[in-house]
Parts: C-alpha cells; sequence; structure tokens
C-alpha cells in the first residue's frame, strides 16, 4: 500500500484502475525494459522512513549538536557574517506561491516572481551604481569567476591579474573556472592589509583582461578603487570589484568609481549563514556589458492590452540555442534568495541601510580601539569597514579555544590561507553588543596574560 | 479594490521605514575622520521607504500573481515539480542549522558534519557510486564540476582527450558545461525509438572520447535499455560515462547508475529530492564517483574517522573547490530530511508512483495527440503538436490555453528532436484525481483546436496579464526601474 | 508589418519549383527547455488553417497567426548559396543575441 507514505497519494484501488487501463496487472511491467543484470534485487541500504514526530525530534536532536550564533555571540566573518534579518524576510519567502514555483518561464503566472527580480535588479543596480544587473547567480565565489571569464571573452586577453586580497575561496574557484576554460590567473602581492598598487603595475600588460579587487578587501580594508581603476584603464583592462552590498551603503559605489562589472554576495543582506550556503551571488555591469550577463535577467514589457509586464528577457544567449558557445553553463539563480534580499533591503530602506552599515563601522572601530588600548597590534594600516586584522601573542586557535569557552566564537585563523601566524579576522557587525565585545576583550586578556 | 500593479519603488515614500535598529551603543566615527572623500558616498542608495504593513502587502500581493506547486498542478516536464515537504522547510530554518558559520572549529559543528557525511552516504547508495561530493549548487554546476573531474582523470593517466559525446536529445546544459570544462561535444542522433543510435555512437567513440553525457531515463522518458552496450563502447575506447540525474525520479530502488555503468552522476536535489525550486533557486547538484575518481573530488572532502567528522583539503589531485564553503547546506538538510521520512521502500515507491502515473496520463492523450514513441515511457513522456499545428494552433497556444485551467502547462519545445514538442511528468506526487481533471482539460483544448481554434489562439483569459511582448523586451531591453525616465546612458524605465 | 526581399531572395525565389498546394512560409520556430527562444525561417510548405498572406514582387507567401504574434514590423528576406534563405528579424538574431564572442 503506498497510501502508509503521506507524499504518496495512490491508494491500492487507484493503482489498480490505472493498471487496468495500462493493460497490465502489475507496477514491475514497466520497467520490464530495464535489463535484468541491471536490476535492484533488493531494497537500498538505506535507514529505514521515520515518521514526522519522531524525525521532528531527531533533527532537532541533530541541529542541537551544532553550537550556533544564537547561544554564542559569533566574531567570524571573512565571507559569511551574522546579521540582523528582519521577521518580515522569513513570513514573505516562506509564501509558497514563491518558493514551490520554478524558473518562471510561463510569464502570465509567474509576474510576481518577475516583478520580485526586476526589483532585486534595481535594488543591485542602485547600490553598485551600475546599469544593469542579472537575476542572481550561485554565490559571491562563483559570480566573480563567472565575471573573469566575461572580461576574458569580450577583451580576449588571455590572463587575469587578481588580487591576494581577495576572499581565498574566490580565488580557488576562479583557478578551477580558468582551468576548464583555458586561461591564466596571475595574483598581484600584498602591502601589508591591501593591494600593493607598485605590484599590481608591474604585473599588468596588455594581455591582462581585467583587474580583479575585493572591496571591502579579505582583511577588512577599504581598497583604493581610484588608484586601482587608473591602473586597469591604462593598459586597457576591465575592472572587476567584489562589493560587500552592505559596505555599500557607506563607501562610494564602484560603479561611480568607473568599475566595469561589479559582483558579491547578498548574504549580509537577509540570509542567513547557514553554514554557508544558500547565499546568492549578484553581478552588475556597466551598460556596454549589459548583453553579456551571464545566466538570466528580468525585462519589463507590455501585455496585448498595453499593461505593463515582466519577463526573462536577453535568453537567445542561453545555453540550448548556443549549445557549444556557451562561455557560461548556469542555468538557474537563487531567485528565493534573491527575493529575501530584496524584502530585507525594502525593509531597511534607504536610510535603515546606511545606518546599518554605520553600526558595523562604528562596532568595528570601537572594538579595534580597545584592544589597542590594551596593547594589540592592529595590522590593517588602511581604514576597515567591519573587519580587521589583530596580531595575538599566542596561536589563533589557542585563543579561539579559550574564547569559545566563555561562551564566544573568535575570528578566522590567517595561517592556513596566508601563513600569517596568530594573526585573526575579527568581525564586528551591528548584532554585537559593547557588552559582548568587552567580553570578548576582557577574556583575551585573560586568555594571553592568564 | 483595485488592482495592485505597483512596483516597490512606486509606493515609497521619503522618511517612511520598514525596520527598526538599535541606536548605537559605542562612541559615534565620523567617517570623514577615517576615509578619504572619494571612497564616502555621497548619494545614498535609492532604495524603497515603505512600513512594515506595506512591505507586506506588496510582496502578498506579487505572491498572489505567482502559481507554485502549492496552487495546482505542475506537470513540467525533466523539472520534476513534485510537492515540496513542509517539515523539510522548518528543519531547515533550525537555528543549530541556520545560524552557524562555516569557519567554525569542526568540533562545534559536529551535527550539521554529521548530517553532510550521512547524506553523502546515501546518495552513493542510491545512485551506486563510491563517494559523492556535495559542493556543487546546481545541476549544471554538477555537470561542469563532473567534466572537471573527467579532465583531470585522463591528464592523470597522460592523455589529453577533447570530445564529450552528447545525444541530440540531452538537455541543453550539457554540452554548454563541456564547453566551459574546455571540451567540444558531438552530437549523437537518436534512432527511430528515440534512443542513442548504437551505430553512430561506435562511429563517434575513439580515443579522443573524454565521455559520453546521457540521462537514463533520457529527456523522452525512454529507457536506453542498450545501455549495457552502450557503456561498453564507450568504456572499450577509454572513455567515461556521465550520467545527467535529472530524471533520476525514474530508478529509485529499481537500478542504479553504477549498475547501468556509469562513473560519474549528478543529481538535482531540487528534482527528485523535493528540494523546493524557490523560482529557479537554489538547488543542489552532488556528483557521486566510481572508486577510480575519487582522487579527482573538490575539496574539501567532510570525512569520518572514529566518530569525528572533519574537512580534507589534503587531496593532491583534487580539481580544487567548485563552490564555497560546503555547497548549499540548507538545500542538503532538506533532501536529507526528505530521505529519512521516505526511507528504501518509499523512495523505490516513489520511482513506481512516477511511472505508472507517466504511462496512465499518456494513455489518455494518445488519442488526441502524436505520440512519437510507443514503448513504455519512464516518468515522463512527450506528445507532439504537429496535428494541432497543421489547424493553425501551435503548442504555445495550447500552453497558454492551460494557464486558463489554473495549471501549469508542460515543458514546451523541449527536447528540440520533437516537433511541437509538449513533455509532461505528472510526478507520484499527484492524486489521479488531478491527473484525470488535467487529461479532460487536455482533451478539451485539443477539441477547442478543431471547432474554436480562436479561444486557444487568444487564451490565456483568466490571468491577471495577457500574452507579453517578448519581442519588446528582448529588442528595447528595460532591466530595472529608474527615477530619470530616459536620461541618456541609462537604462530606461517607461512607465505604462 | 513591411516585408522587404533582397534581390537574391526574390531571384531565388522565383525559381524555386513548387509541388501543388505548397508556398513559401514565413514560420517561428520555438526552442524550449531552460526557457524560450523564437526564431524565423522560411519553408514551404502547405496552407495550415488561419493563415496570413503576403504578396510582394509576384510573391505569394504564407504566415500563420502566431508567427504573426512573435515577428517584428520590419522584416526581411535575404538569400546566400551557403546558408540558404535568412529572415533576417529573427528574433534571435537581432539585438538580443549579440554573442558571448
Amino acid at each position: 500500500m503506498t497510501s502508509t507514505y503521506r507524499y504518496l497519494p495512490d491508494t491500492k484501488h487507484d493503482q489498480e484502475e490505472m493498471l487496468a487501463a495500462l493493460n497490465l496487472s502489475t507496477v514491475d511491467e514497466l520497467f520490464s525494459d530495464l535489463p535484468s543484470d541491471i536490476r535492484m534485487d533488493h531494497e537500498l541500504n538505506i535507514p529505514e522512513a521515520v515518521p514526522e514526530p519522531l524525525l521532528m525530534k531527531k533533527m532537532q536532536q541533530l541541529s542541537s549538536i551544532n553550537k550556533h550564533a544564537n547561544d554564542y555571540p559569533i566574531f567570524l566573518g571573512a565571507g559569511t557574517y551574522d546579521h540582523y534579518i528582519p521577521s518580515v524576510v522569513n513570513h514573505m519567502i516562506s509564501r509558497s506561491e514563491f518558493y514551490t514555483a520554478y524558473t518562471p518561464y510561463q510569464p502570465e503566472i509567474s509576474q510576481g516572481e518577475l516583478q520580485a527580480i526586476f526589483e532585486f535588479q534595481t535594488m543591485v543596480c542602485e547600490l553598485t551604481g551600475m546599469d544593469a544587473a542579472n537575476s542572481s547567480m550561485y554565490d559571491g565565489f562563483t559570480s566573480l569567476a563567472e565575471a573573469a571569464s566575461l572580461a576574458v571573452a569580450s577583451t580576449k586577453r588571455p590572463r587575469v591579474l587578481i588580487s591576494k586580497s581577495v576572499h581565498p575561496e574566490s580565488r580557488a574557484i576562479l583557478n578551477t573556472v580558468s582551468d576548464g576554460q583555458g586561461y591564466k590567473v596571475e595574483e598581484a602581492e600584498l602591502n601589508v592589509d591591501v593591494t600593493d598598487l607598485k605590484n599590481l603595475k608591474e604585473q599588468i600588460d596588455m594581455d591582462t583582461a581585467a583587474v580583479i579587487v575585493q572591496y571591502p578587501n579579505f582583511f577588512g580594508s577599504i581598497e583604493d578603487l581610484q588608484e586601482i581603476k587608473h591602473i586597469a584603464q591604462d593598459k586597457g583592462a576591465l575592472f572587476i570589484v567584489s562589493a560587500n552590498p552592505l559596505a555599500l551603503a557607506l563607501l562610494e559605489a564602484p560603479g561611480k568609481i568607473g568599475a566595469d562589472i561589479v559582483i558579491g554576495d547578498m548574504q549580509p543582506l537577509g540570509l542567513p549563514m547557514s553554514f554557508g550556503g544558500p547565499h546568492c551571488g549578484y553581478f552588475a555591469v556597466r551598460k556596454k556589458f549589459m548583453r553579456n550577463l551571464p545566466g538570466r535577467i528580468v525585462g519589463q514589457t507590455k501585455d496585448v492590452n498595453g499593461k505593463r509586464g515582466f519577463v526573462l528577457t536577453l535568453q537567445a544567449r542561453e545555453q540550448h540555442i548556443r549549445r557549444d558557445k556557451a562561455s557560461s553553463n548556469i542555468c538557474s539563480n537563487q531567485a528565493l534568495n534573491a527575493l529575501a534580499s530584496s524584502v530585507c533591503m525594502t525593509a531597511l530602506g534607504k536610510q535603515g541601510i546606511r545606518h546599518m552599515a554605520q553600526l558595523n563601522f562604528e562596532k568595528a572601530d570601537y572594538m579595534a580601539k580597545r584592544l589597542e588600548d590594551k596593547g594589540y597590534k592592529i595590522k590593517n594600516r588602511s581604514p576597515f569597514f567591519n573587519e580587521f586584522v589583530i596580531e595575538l601573542p599566542t596561536a589563533v586557535k589557542e585563543v579561539n579555544h579559550t574564547l569559545f569557552e566563555a561562551g564566544i566564537i573568535g575570528g578566522y585563523d590567517l595561517e592556513k590561507d596566508y601563513g600569517f601566524k596568530n594573526q585573526m579576522l575579527v568581525a564586528v557587525t551591528e548584532q554585537r553588543t559593547k557588552e559582548e565585545i568587552d567580553h570578548f576583550v576582557e577574556t583575551l586578556e585573560g586568555a594571553v596574560h592568564g | 479594490m483595485v488592482e495592485y500593479n505597483e512596483l516597490i519603488f512606486e509606493i515609497s515614500r521619503s522618511g517612511r521605514i520598514g525596520s527598526s535598529l538599535p541606536e548605537s551603543d559605542v562612541p559615534k566615527v565620523n567617517l570623514q575622520n577615517k576615509l578619504p572623500d572619494h571612497l564616502i558616498r555621497t548619494e545614498l542608495a535609492e532604495l524603497p521607504e515603505v512600513s512594515e504593513l506595506q512591505l507586506v502587502r506588496h510582496y502578498t500581493a506579487l505572491s498572489n500573481k505567482n502559481h507554485g506547486i502549492d496552487n495546482g498542478f505542475y506537470p513540467l516536464g525533466s523539472c520534476t515539480m513534485k510537492y515540496n515537504p513542509k517539515i523539510n522547510e522548518d528543519v531547515a530554518r533550525l537555528e543549530g542549522f541556520s545560524r552557524i558559520h562555516p569557519y567554525q572549529p569542526v568540533e562545534t559543528v559536529q551535527g550539521a558534519l554529521k548530517l553532510l557525511h550521512e547524506l553523502q552516504e546515501d546518495l552513493a547508495e542510491i545512485t551506486g557510486m563510491d563517494a559523492v561530493t556535495l559542493q556543487p549548487s546546481a545541476g549544471a554546476q554538477g555537470e561542469w564540476a563532473g567534466l572537471m573531474m573527467v579532465k583531470a582523470y585522463h591528464k592523470q593517466k597522460g592523455e589529453k582527450r577533447t570530445k564529450v559525446l552528447v545525444p541530440d536529445s540531452a538537455h541543453g546544459t550539457n554540452p554548454a558545461s563541456a564547453t566551459v570544462a574546455g571540451f567540444r561535444t558531438v552530437t549523437i542522433p537518436s534512432n527511430g525509438d528515440g534512443l542513442v543510435d548504437l551505430e553512430e555512437l561506435k562511429k563517434h567513440v575513439d580515443d579522443d572520447t573524454a565521455a559520453l553525457m546521457l540521462t537514463n531515463p533520457n529527456t523522452l522518458g525512454l529507457f536506453e535499455k542498450e545501455i549495457i552496450e552502450i557503456a561498453k563502447v564507450v568504456h572499450g575506447a577509454g572513455g567515461l560515462l556521465y550520467y545527467d540525474g535529472a530524471n533520476a525520479n525514474a530508478i529509485l530502488g529499481k537500478t542504479t547508475p553504477g549498475k547501468m555503468g556509469f562513473d560519474i552522476v549528478h543529481l538535482n536535489l531540487h528534482k527528485t529530492f523535493t528540494t523546493p525550486h524557490g523560482g529557479g533557486g537554489p538547488g543542489a547538484g552532488p556528483v557521486g564517483v566510481k572508486k577510480k575518481l575519487i582522487p579527482y573530488l573538490p575539496v574539501p572532502r567532510i570525512e569520518k574517522q572514529n566518530d569525528q567528522y572533519f574537512l580534507n583539503d589534503n587531496q593532491p589531485l583534487s580539481i580544487g573547490r567548485v563552490k564555497g564553503y560546503y555547497g548549499n547546506f540548507g538545500i542538503l538538510v532538506r533532501a536529507y530530511t526528505y530521505i529519512r521520512t521516505m526511507g528504501p521502500v518509499g523512495l523505490r515507491q516513489v520511482s513506481e508512483s512516477a511511472v505508472l502515473h507517466a504511462n496512465y496520463l499518456r494513455k489518455k492523450l494518445e488519442p488526441y495527440f502524436d505520440s512519437p514513441f510507443s514503448q513504455v515511457c519512464k516518468h515522463e513522456f512527450v506528445l507532439s503538436g504537429s496535428r494541432q499545428k497543421k489547424l493553425g494552433v501551435r503548442t504555445l497556444d495550447m500552453a497558454k490555453r492551460l494557464l486558463d485551467f489554473g495549471c501549469h502547462p508542460p515543458t514546451i519545445y523541449f527536447p528540440l528532436n520533437v516537433e511541437e514538442c509538449l513533455m509532461i511528468e505528472p510526478t507520484e506526487t499527484e492524486s489521479k484525481e488531478t491527473i484525470d481533471a488535467f487529461a479532460e482539460v487536455m482533451i478539451q483544448i485539443a477539441k477547442e483546436v478543431e471547432g474554436n481554434p480562436d479561444i486557444v489562439l487568444d487564451a490565456p483569459h483568466t490571468t491577471t496579464i495577457g500574452r507579453l511582448d517578448e519581442v519588446q523586451a528582448a529588442r528595447k531591453p528595460v532591466v530595472r526601474h529608474s527615477k530619470e525616465k530616459t536620461e541618456e546612458g541609462k537604462a530606461e524605465s517607461v512607465k505604462s | 508589418m513591411r516585408l522587404s526581399l533582397t534581390e537574391s531572395a526574390l531571384k531565388k525565389l522565383k525559381t524555386v519549383v513548387l509541388q501543388e498546394g505548397q508556398l513559401p512560409r514565413i514560420d517561428a520556430d520555438v526552442a524550449g527547455g531552460c526557457g524560450m527562444t523564437v526564431a524565423f525561417s522560411l519553408v514551404f510548405d502547405e496552407e495550415r488553417r488561419n493563415d496570413f498572406i503576403l504578396e510582394l514582387n509576384g510573391i505569394r507567401i504564407r504566415m500563420d497567426r502566431f508567427t504573426q504574434r512573435y515577428i517584428g514590423e520590419e522584416i526581411q528576406i535575404d538569400f546566400t548559396e551557403e546558408k540558404g534563405f535568412l529572415v533576417a528579424d529573427a528574433f534571435s538574431s537581432s539585438a538580443c543575441s549579440i554573442d558571448i564572442v
């Protein structure tokens, strides 16, 4: 009896009726075209079905093994941040008309999704100062690799130059992607906490398709985009900026400084950390590159009666048409997360997002000052947004252990990616209270001197 | 009430806000003292300014203009639009899953790693593979990751193979993924039964063949019954077999890609394993491989030793990273919950029901539409609207007419090798009553095409908006709202 | 809607030998899958119900209602030996399809 499974509605009677219509007596006859050598002769070796009440309990138990940010104030950032998500966000994305729909191929019954994405594209353009944005990408890291591929394809140059101050995972994924597409990736050195402009100038040449930097960079420092733009422009390379969208509420929009492509991740605006995914990449370009945007784009149009409506547009470049001429194979997007981000940006609004960014900036500044007062060295020489690097007298791992004992999740150890010993990248979002920051600083004191 | 058609920007009024953040509890900092002027934003981003209720009404109004599985039947072939269980949503939102950071020390996230490790093992069993990576975030990314492993595998053997074979009925992403992985694709034609033409395949398989990408059942919903022979041909020439798992809903517990001879498999968790499509994403596209390909899997690998779970980066032959962190964790949690809900017998019954439903529905529709293939189908089937085309009505017109009945149309015009194609996948979660009702509607439309074609040609009649001018949208793209109406150099937004 | 024929197209159309009941037709081909694209081609086939006839330089060309809906205002038909007939205002070869090079 299949009806013992709540997702399977067929009764024995239904099954018999359907089989009778097909002149069959067993369901197995429908699988008679499977050669007998490849048929399963036993059930799958996976755990037995669990009824809902027991499963819920089991999943709660499994989740409670994890130490989470509701119980432990968290000072980890490095690309994923603990920001406040207004309650309305989860309520809106839980409307199942949104989350149980597929890509809006039938615009007449998908206007809600299409309009929401059109609004998302607009908000991304507003924050980045760019002319056009797509409906979203897998995440900020893969978005960066797509931007590099676009630059290589459109400039027909064989190399991209990326700063070492860009997130290590972005660089790792770029390496995998460039390996597939056959272009080269070079890295520009660091000058302490920012891109070494002298080294950048030495490495760039007429074969460089793009210069890629992060804003604020992996260490939280704010790169001088204007200087870097000039260096890229001089050699005719595209200027790609990976930007934290929340920081853009305070920082000059990369579009205003002359970026050609701005990419990043919307996670800080409305998306839970969720152990690293799903997040939501964004991808924005100057008008010149609008038709090269990867993925899906929603456009405004009219219906037969002249009424405003929205459709997926610029689809001719999609891979099913130019099946084997693609420079991108992205087919889906992160529509639901783009929606979450739109709802969050709407809730924060024009003033609220600035306020939130200001809180991040001030709290990080406060914490850095307190640490400096205690005699710790802050490595950042350039101004930083909501993250900075502290030098510790002992290994980060040990310090994090002590912090954890005191109920705090500490920062990111820079040794593995950069070989920087005893250096911790600390993030301070608006979620961290003065008490929590003070507690961190005092615990650290105890750990180091105690 | 009048119909609501505003953009969020159009209801915005300066001074309103939809959230409340605390005042700062630390000293104020003046930006000008910290940052050079040219890096300080002077013109605020024009985000909307609305109250919380206005926000809620706006997005609720939008949701009312959207059709999801919860609204009605959604037989979109190849997309497996089955029911998205609610417990999955609740579990993914548990704070121990949603409020953890990917860089927390592994000792503090053992629950999450245990879940991922168990999911890897379950998916390996379901696909008949030896190991699984959960990193890829969608089917297309899984394909690309799989092909990068194919490339690394041949490279390690000192070979540079450049060709990937793809049948003409393949998903469009297959050739695109092959291209971005640096291969060229060669299309293999189907035979009259809609299956891979074995003789044609033999002609193209050689020592330059890196892999054959295949969906089984294929996109016509037909089982490639010569799969063992196909595998022999490809393996015989040193090539690998890639399984596109888009159609895995037909085979759960009945057979596995591993048994069929495949070396690499991707699954679309948002199809077979009920994670919501979300209006286009996020999804997840885990990839399973046979033993010989394990060294090439993306890093980090999630492993277990003495009941402790950890991340292993030390894989010198790995293709590297394909996605940030460990994949779309929140989606993986949902799929895990589903697999635990169904168990082995339940999953087998999923495929049995899905296949029964498809064959039953096809039988009901066959008298009214051309049915290009007569053999038993699997979880989906294709019909052709060529009979209706001669009467001046196209498949797209019939699709639009279906909207009037509250039904999402099937996939249309795909695969490309069937004229005026309708690709129908009823899924196992629909009741017989729903399938019967859909069949009635399709039959009514077929009759309308004969007797009253205008009602089909002018459809839809009941949706909030009529057929849209997609030509204009493509030719004069307006992809953002803008306050300045037609300022030169900006994409304009014309209010209609 | 304005139809124009290039010289080479006109020349070729005049030489095509049509079978009983056949006429040239501008036809929309739809390609689906992950999305949908409409492209136009020139074919030679039988009448369909609701056909509409365009006449130009003595050449009669059919179009069905569906194709009319999707085709643009200006249509040009060209002919080259390599590619055969081309319907220039194809929605997938116009502005929206500038290749990623």
